[in-house]
């Protein structure tokens, strides 16, 4: 491994009319990982993901990805947006949007190419959706949508992801398959960040887990940080779903 | 009818001509703006560019040429830029910050061209349009065709170029800004080509006609296709296809653009009802047909529960609603049904199949609800109802799978081997 | 009124048009606020556009001039254009962008078809039609003057009336309907209104000021005020103005086409606004912006400060410089203001904090180090909050209760204690 840190994250703050949603947010990530990022509603888990990948401007700090500025390293970064981000009645068909994925690596004016095109098709059978690719992606289910969405940053062979919330809407089938996908990613030596919800299956799914509410609560390896007392501090004491979490700390097994 | 009253080709295919190259470039562009929500900006940059018109006649004394294009692109700009701003900036909601900046823009041109009044344009000219003027002569004809077919040329070549660029920018934007693209670099090469058409379009077709053929032949091709290319060519096709129909239809001595806007509605109005997939009409038929086909499948089981109970069927099932009496005639004419007397019917072995496979989905349902939804048992039936007709075999016998192959159903009555 | 403008030397037509133009602006402006607010601000322009068609149909059925049946017609086109608007984005995959562009475009070219054959029929002109489209507001007359009377006075009847439901449905329109209130009747009779005033202005100002009479007051009215009654009342004042000023400017000396003159005069109103107003203006929102920025920095150079002054007594300025990322220039700037205050000594190469300095980094790191016990003990206010975080003390800013329970409970330094 090289001695960069894949992410660093020094002392950022993100605000919206003097109001920040993210405030001194500092961290390193130097293993390749499945990080998990939790927080309440409004904790600014979906703004620091657009705050690395430069799509809000910070208020103060600064952001490297694997050393270098964000615009050096844009070909190394994949990004999965929320689902409800985009138009689904736009008239392009699934393997259109996942060709997009290639247009990062190709850059200004190239066309992807019949070996591009393949390399779609190979991502669209990964991720289970072979034969779907000449649907028009309203006619997709939810699940299927955020496949394909999935499809689209597996296409660019990134080195790093960022999810916004990927198992947001979805089927259980739609989910075990993008968790195996993202384990696969890992496998190979990939970081994939992902902004999720389901406190019950953080334990399961994730190695590292950062835990948000406007400042950073804790981040570090999930035994280690996924506790009752983090989640406290980080939810309030109100949600009797902190319970059931902590059971599955405790068990590393997810509850019904 | 102006058919055959003006055939003079010099002047009737001169005219159309410059009309189909127009249409063709406006419906073009339309497709971005009509996918991007950006319909009314286009509407606003065909008035914001007044001032640059008037600001291009004013130094080059010409009323077509490099003048005129240059400023209304330059203004295009501005109406873009500023609309962005007060509604960025200034927080004011962004159709209202159009409605600013456009009617400020357009009074400002008005307020220039009474500066004019030598040279042969006004605020009507500007709205109506006067294609007929355009073949008053031969050298002017040739003069507006060459910058019609330059500013096509330069749309085409723009999405040629940026096809990927502007396809990205359109569907998802964040994506584009993280991979590096400039989709504001787009919105802006985009709205400095609108600037252009309108332009040329102006003198030809009026401000207010050149909004039709922008918005109306692209919402015409967005509900007949679900392909990008495709909609583009189909956007062209009506375009053109509204020029046509607009020039050989319109009253004589009528308005030529405001009928091509016309015709390019009635098309419009074709699509909205016969779209294949989002027309109206085909909205109504595949709703009937899910209605017969639930109607069918209510029938058959009932017919199917009656004879496990070992009740006769007294009452016509077929005094309900004309669906219902559909409904019956379709199956007794495919052989589900039979009646020995009026009004007693029953299943036939083929209907007993099919009710077979219903009341398996409906009580499997049943079942799979009452174990994982804790719901009362009175409060079953009616979800199942719904759920029977979209449960086919393949989901059965997943459902099956899951619960065991149960042998009843929560309200104890046995359920159908599959 | 005539009176007094009578002596000021103004000459009868003037004070027709000016009477009119002011009145047509005041009840645009009432009427336009509650399209803006409810996020229609188009619907005006749209519904002007496709009331061509009917003033021809009109013309074409009642044979002449009749200005209440061209009225009518306008009206009655502009209602079912604006329905047409209503189906296309409801029931087809348009958004509703497409769809007011569709009916503004189609309308309009099926009103100028009209037009020309209306020009035919009559030989020569259009018979005065086109005054519709392009507004004459100089040819307003006594029985003009009239109507629009008519309408300011509907107007205020109509606000008077109606003002507590139209403020609810405008803010909440499901709360409204959930209430009981007839959601959809109160939108369509604000509708309706919209078109009156529209059809009613039109011959006067024309298509393009009308949307601008609609528009421009109410926005401008929102920069001064939180409050729908001032909002309105502005609203009117400001439609006023417009008329009176543009009415004046198109007077000699400066001879300037009306309806252009009305909208530029409000443009500029709104231009002042946008940039001058107190609270919601771009330059309150800039000077606010900056501020926050520089209270921003000034509070990461005290933290930064504080945690090197922890080591040593002199703090090596590279090194505070490179903890914030701070550009040379940049930090050398903050290293002056901060001098300026009197909180610390900088020689170039080491900085050293005096009494005042110690005091208030030390004083900046207690913030921050209650503001992050705060939030964990209570992260389910935190969003309340935060809007204090950055610039308030903590002491400002709580109740007295959390903060005392927050100091008791003695929270570690911040930094360590997150990693």
């Amino acid at each position: 491994m090289s001695s960069e840190p894949i992410l660093d994250i020094h002392d950022v703050t993100v605000a919206y009319h003097r109001r920040p949603v993210l405030w001194d947010i500092d961290l390193t990530l130097t293993e390749p990982s499945l990080v998990g990022i939790v927080g309440p509603n409004g904790a600014g888990k979906s703004t620091l993901i657009k705050a690395i990948l430069g799509l809000v401007p910070l208020a103060s700090g600064h952001i490297r990805i694997l050393g270098s500025p964000l615009e050096r390293q844009r070909q190394r970064i994949g990004y999965v947006p929320q689902r409800e981000s985009v138009d689904w009645d736009f008239p392009v068909n699934v393997l259109d949007v996942v060709l997009m994925g290639t247009y990062g690596r190709l850059g200004w004016f190239r066309r992807p190419k019949a070996k591009d095109r393949a390399w779609a098709r190979e991502c669209l059978d990964r991720i289970g959706l072979a034969g779907l690719e000449k649907h028009q992606i309203g006619q997709l289910s939810g699940g299927q949508q955020q496949r394909t969405f999935l499809a689209r940053a597996l296409a660019q062979q990134a080195d790093i992801y960022f999810m916004d919330e990927p198992f947001a809407g979805v089927d259980a089938a739609t989910e075990q398959a993008i968790i195996f996908l993202l384990q696969e990613l890992q496998r190979q030596g990939k970081t994939v960040v992902v902004v999720h919800h389901d406190l019950r299956t953080v334990p399961l799914y994730f190695q590292q887990v950062l835990l948000l509410n406007i400042r950073k609560v804790a981040f570090g390896p999930t035994e280690a940080v996924f506790t009752e007392d983090n989640l406290r501090k980080t939810y309030g004491g109100r949600l009797t779903i902190l319970e059931t979490a902590g059971q599955a700390v405790r068990t590393r097994e997810p509850t019904p | 009818m102006k058919l055959f009253a003006a055939f003079d080709p010099a002047s009737a295919f001169g005219l159309l001509a410059v009309a189909i190259v127009g249409n063709v470039a406006c419906a073009l562009l339309g497709c971005y703006l009509v996918l991007r929500r950006l319909s009314m900006l286009g509407d606003a940059l065909t008035h914001g560019v007044l001032p640059g018109i008037a600001l291009g006649v004013l130094f080059t004394g010409s009323l077509s040429g490099w003048g005129i294009m240059l400023g209304a692109v330059v203004f295009g700009f501005l109406t873009a830029f500023l609309t962005q701003t007060v509604s960025a900036q200034a927080g004011v909601a962004e159709d209202s910050s159009i409605g600013i900046v456009f009617t400020t823009l357009f009074s400002v041109g008005v307020i220039l061209l009474t500066l004019l009044p030598d040279m042969h344009i006004d605020t009507g000219c500007v709205f109506f349009g006067s294609l007929e003027l355009v073949t008053l002569s031969t050298e002017s004809w040739l003069g507006v065709f060459t910058t019609m077919v330059s500013s096509l040329l330069a749309t085409v070549a723009f999405i040629v170029v940026f096809w990927k660029e502007l396809k990205v920018a359109s569907f998802d934007s964040a994506l584009a800004e993280a991979m590096g693209y400039r989709p504001q670099l787009m919105h802006y090469l985009l709205m400095g080509l609108v600037s252009l058409v309108s332009v040329t379009s102006f003198a030809t077709v009026g401000s207010i006609v050149v909004v039709a053929m922008l918005i109306v032949p692209a919402a015409c091709a967005y509900l007949l296709t679900d392909r990008l290319a495709v909609m583009l060519w189909l956007a062209a096709g009506v375009g053109a296809l509204s020029a046509v129909l607009g020039y050989f239809l319109v009253p004589t001595h009528g308005n030529v653009p405001g009928m091509m806007a016309v015709m390019a509605g009635a098309l419009l109005l074709l699509a909205v009802l016969f779209a294949p997939r989002h027309g109206v009409v085909a909205k109504v038929v595949r709703n009937v047909r899910l209605a017969l086909r639930i109607a069918m499948e209510d029938i058959l089981a009932d017919l199917y529960r009656r004879e496990e109970s070992r009740q006769d069927r007294k009452s016509d099932p077929a005094t309900g609603r004309w669906i219902n009496r559909l409904a019956l005639a379709r199956l007794r004419n495919s052989g589900s049904i039979t009646a020995a007397e009026v009004g007693a019917w029953r299943l036939t072995d083929r209907g007993r199949n099919q009710a077979r496979s219903l009341i398996r989905a409906h009580r499997l349902w049943e079942a799979y609800l009452e174990k994982n939804l804790d719901l009362p048992p009175d409060h079953l039936h009616d979800p199942a109802m719904r759920m029977e007709h979209f449960i086919g075999p393949a989901l059965q016998e997943e459902l099956a799978a899951e619960l065991h192959e149960p042998g009843t159903d929560p309200h104890g009555r046995q359920i159908p081997k599959g | 009124m005539m009176n007094f403008l009578d002596t000021l030397g103004i000459p009868y037509n003037t004070r027709i048009v000016l009477t009119g133009a002011c009145l047509l602006g005041a009840s645009a402006g009432v009427i336009g606020a509650f399209a803006v607010l409810r996020r229609r601000a188009l619907t005006g322009d749209a519904l002007a556009h496709a009331s061509l068609p009917g003033v021809c149909v009109a013309f074409l059925v009642v044979g002449d001039r009749n200005f209440v049946s061209l009225l009518i017609g306008a009206f009655l086109a502009g209602l079912v254009g604006i329905g047409v608007i209503a189906v296309l984005s409801r029931w087809t995959r348009l958004k509703e962008d497409a769809s007011i562009g569709i009916v503004l475009g189609t309308f309009f070219g099926c009103g100028t078809v009209l037009l020309s054959i209306i020009q035919r029929l009559k030989g020569g002109s259009p018979a005065g039609l086109d005054g519709f489209i392009l507004g004459k507001a100089a040819s307003m007359n006594f029985a003009d003057v009239r109507l629009i009377s008519l309408l300011a006075l509907g107007t205020l009847l109509l606000m008077t009336a109606l003002y507590k439901e139209f403020k609810l449905t405008t803010f909440d329109p499901g709360f409204a309907r959930a209430q009981g209130w007839p959601d959809f009747l109160l939108d369509l009779t604000l509708l309706i209104a919209i078109a009156l005033t529209v059809v009613i202005g039109l011959p006067a100002v024309g298509v393009v000021m009308m949307a601008a009479l609609l528009i421009i007051p109410a926005v401008t009215a929102r920069f001064w005020t939180e409050r729908l009654g001032i909002l309105l009342l502005l609203a009117a004042v400001v439609g006023m103005g417009m008329g009176a000023a543009g009415t004046l400017l198109s007077d000699r000396p400066f001879s300037l086409p009306t309806g252009p003159a009305i909208v530029l005069v409000g443009a500029a109103c709104f231009a002042i606004s946008a940039c001058a107003a107190p609270r919601r203006g771009m330059l309150a929102r800039y000077l606010a912006q900056r501020r926050f920025s520089s209270e921003m920095e000034q509070r990461l150079l005290r933290l930064i400060l504080f945690k090197l002054s922890q080591r040593s007594s002199t703090i090596d300025a590279e090194e505070a410089r490179i903890d914030g990322n701070w550009s040379v220039p940049h930090f050398r700037w903050l290293l002056r203001q901060a001098q300026k205050e009197g909180t610390l000594h900088h020689d170039g190469k080491d900085i050293r904090l005096t009494a005042q300095g110690e005091q208030e980094t030390a004083r900046a790191d207690r913030d921050n180090r209650l503001w992050e016990a705060f939030l964990l003990a209570h992260p389910d206010l935190a969003r309340g909050y935060a809007a204090c975080f950055a610039t308030q003390s903590p002491e400002d800013a709580l109740p007295p209760e959390v903060l005392k329970s927050l100091v008791e409970r003695r929270p570690s330094s911040s930094r360590e204690a997150a990693t």
